[in-house]
């Protein structure tokens, strides 16, 4: 088992390098040029300035050694700070460290996408298995459309309708200033809500379907028939043998699903003016403000390759053969 | 004897003919069968030919576009990219809707925006309503469902042929190639779809092209992994065997044997992609990184552009949505169909 969680780590690593050297080089190939621009522009164009500006940036030199850098191996002779010091630079934009920025905003958008899974859950999982309970009846039929439903529309027209018609019949706005969980916890939660929910609609419509047909599945299990055959009880069939059965192909869909939300939440942060790494994106994205871009890259990358490890491990505490292998 | 084998021989060509004469019945036949089979799946099939062929009837404004040239400014930087549209003249014009003027076809009746008749209601003229600077907003939809079906379309077919080739010659080749196509696809999936192309398309702008490209090939790698396993399983029967004793060579035994016996599968996971990416592309569009303003996506047409004005016309918040949910739903529900019939494993799955 030790020896599988170490391999399963083992292997990300020429993964996340693989996705340093993309993210590093795809920017910097066409990027650093129009950065040192956009400076210059301010001044007028001369060389000297640009060389200054450059090694400022951390721009001169051979790209390679710019990357190294960037990783922070430079700073084992004497080098800047990288990577693998902990740092990511800073903003070109507001000159603000990268880092103490990202430990503002991710819990922001951490905690809004996992309020949305969680929701995401809590509505399908029941619908699920009253659709599996009801197999080619009018609630199956009722509910498996709703899921597809939930899967074709874009959240964000949700979104869009809400605040629209919000504002024409009931006079009502989202909130426009954004309060922090510690500071004032109840106009936070009211801030998180609408879009929590809205969020949670779209993976939802497919965690309806995957519970209903793993349900399915298990119900024609041999040791269901046998659990019915003892005579237990038909709650106890269901949720302690039925339902925790069906539910581990779940847990990966939802473990693997959260970063994808988390990255998701870029257009509900747009219009909900959430102070999210989302936000950041787009704003980096604007100035192009190549640090940060940079940095947010690699972080969504890394939270979707850690709970792909997770699962991973989860799973092969759960089924013993992929251990075994 | 011989007698019998000249009118055997007589009886198999007579039959061939048969089979290639009925080429289109058996397409109908195959149709109508699929049809009384899955009936939602039909009519959703229907709905997905009728954006088609709506995208089609519409003038040619795409070419219209190609040709044009979008200004980004002095450095290329700039948030949404709110170019101006310079027409081959080179004087800039407003709105691509006043190029049009002269291109008005079958179904889109107002080729020209008309100012004075801003922010209407739905009416005799108008069916949907105009938008703030008085373009009609049907006649927007119907060139939206072109932009929408041409990149879900175009990036699709981009996909399925990386995912094929990687996956087919990976499964087949296996070793070295296997494990370094793994990583690619290991490395893909672990960037984050929506956070990459923002990056992508708010850095190096964005066209119709791009988005068909850099959509299609960012999803080609993590499809080819179901590829590579049904490749794998393939493989394993004798036919595969036989061909290598007769000598086929590589290119030919995944060309000809290999191809063939994943086909089915591609077009399954095709047709279940199709949809998210019109999603994708609303999303995209919706924040102001799918293609610049004038061009009319529905993304867009719910974004900042019309954000200001839905309190008055409403209408501006509800059709582009309609129109997106509309032909996502029935793209997943013909897909659905569609596996249910091609494969029988996961009949009445979900």
């Amino acid at each position: 088992m030790q020896r599988y969680i170490a391999e399963r780590i083992l292997l990300t690593i020429p993964t996340l390098i693989l996705v340093t050297v993309i993210t590093f080089f795809g920017l910097r190939s066409l990027l650093p040029a129009s950065a040192v621009d956009i400076i210059l522009g301010e001044y007028g164009s001369n060389p000297e300035l640009r060389q200054k500006i450059e090694e400022e940036l951390g721009l001169s030199g051979s790209v390679v050694g710019q990357y190294g850098k960037w990783i922070g191996v430079a700073w084992f002779w004497g080098g800047p700070t990288g990577i693998l010091q902990g740092e990511l630079g800073e903003s070109l934009h507001s000159g603000v460290s990268v880092v103490s920025e990202l430990k503002r905003r991710v819990p922001v958008s951490f905690e809004l996408g996992l309020w949305a899974q969680i929701t995401a859950v809590l509505i399908s999982v029941p619908l699920g298995v009253w659709s599996a309970l009801k197999q080619d009846r009018w609630p199956d039929y009722g509910l498996r459309s709703l899921a597809i439903m939930l899967n074709s529309v874009p959240g964000f027209w949700l979104a869009v309708l809400i605040i629209t018609f919000g504002s024409i019949w009931f006079q009502w706005a989202p909130p426009i200033n954004f309060k922090y969980l510690f500071d004032d916890p109840l106009a936070h939660v009211k801030i998180m809500f609408l879009p929590a929910i809205l969020i949670a609609l779209t993976p939802g419509g497919g965690l309806i379907r995957l519970v209903r047909t793993q349900m399915l599945e298990v119900l024609r299990q041999d040791y269901i028939r046998t659990a019915q055959a003892k005579g237990l009880s038909q709650g106890t069939v269901l949720y302690g043998h039925a339902l925790r059965n069906a539910l581990i192909p779940v847990v990966t869909v939802i473990g693997v699903g959260l970063p994808n939300i988390i990255a998701g939440t870029v257009v509900f942060e747009q219009i909900f003016l959430i102070p999210g790494m989302g936000r950041y994106l787009v704003d980096a994205v604007t100035n192009l403000d190549y640090p940060v871009i940079q940095g947010l890259n690699l972080v969504f990358a890394l939270l979707l390759m850690i709970s792909v490890i997770l699962v991973d491990i989860s799973y092969a505490f759960i089924d013993p053969r992929i251990r075994l292998r | 004897m011989a007698v019998q084998e000249i009118a055997g021989v007589a009886e198999i060509e007579a039959w061939e003919q048969t089979v290639q004469k009925s080429v289109p019945i058996r397409v109908a036949s195959s149709l109508l069968h699929f049809a009384k089979r899955k009936p939602l799946g039909a009519v959703c099939g229907v709905i997905v030919v009728f954006f088609i062929v709506i995208g089609d009837l519409v003038p040619e404004t795409m070419n219209k576009i190609s040709r044009t040239e979008v200004y980004l400014g002095d450095f290329g930087v700039g948030a949404p990219r709110i170019g101006v549209i310079k027409p081959d003249l080179g004087a800039p014009i407003p709105y691509l809707a006043d190029q049009l003027a002269n291109h008005t076809g079958f179904i889109y009746p107002y080729g020209k925006q008309n100012l004075r008749d801003k922010l209407e209601g739905p009416s005799a003229n108008h069916l949907l309503g105009t938008d703030r600077i008085g373009r009609d907003i049907l006649s927007r939809i119907l060139y939206g469902a072109r932009t929408a079906v041409m990149v879900a379309f175009g990036s699709v077919i981009i996909s399925e042929t990386i995912s094929a080739m990687m996956g087919i010659s990976a499964g087949y080749y296996g070793g070295v190639l296997d494990k370094v196509f793994y990583r690619v696809v290991d490395v893909f999936q672990s960037l984050p779809g929506l956070v990459v192309l923002i990056t992508v398309f708010g850095i190096f702008g964005s066209g119709l092209w791009q988005l068909i490209i850099v959509i299609g090939v960012y999803g080609g790698p993590p499809a080819s992994r179901t590829i590579r396993g049904q490749t794998i399983a393939v493989m394993a029967s004798p036919f595969i065997e036989s061909a290598r004793v007769a000598g086929a060579s590589n290119m030919r035994i995944m060309r000809r044997y290999l191809l063939p016996n994943v086909f089915a599968l591609m077009i399954l996971s095709a047709t279940l992609r199709l949809g998210f990416v019109v999603l994708l592309e609303a999303n995209l569009s919706f924040l102001g990184y799918g293609l610049p303003p004038p061009f009319p996506s529905w993304g867009q047409m719910l974004g900042q552009e019309g954000r200001d004005f839905m309190r008055v016309q409403p209408g501006l918040a509800i059709f582009p949505g309609l129109a997106i949910g509309l032909l996502v739903f029935s793209f997943n529900l013909f897909g659905d169909a569609l596996r249910d019939v091609l494969d029988p494993r996961l009949r009445g799955s979900s």
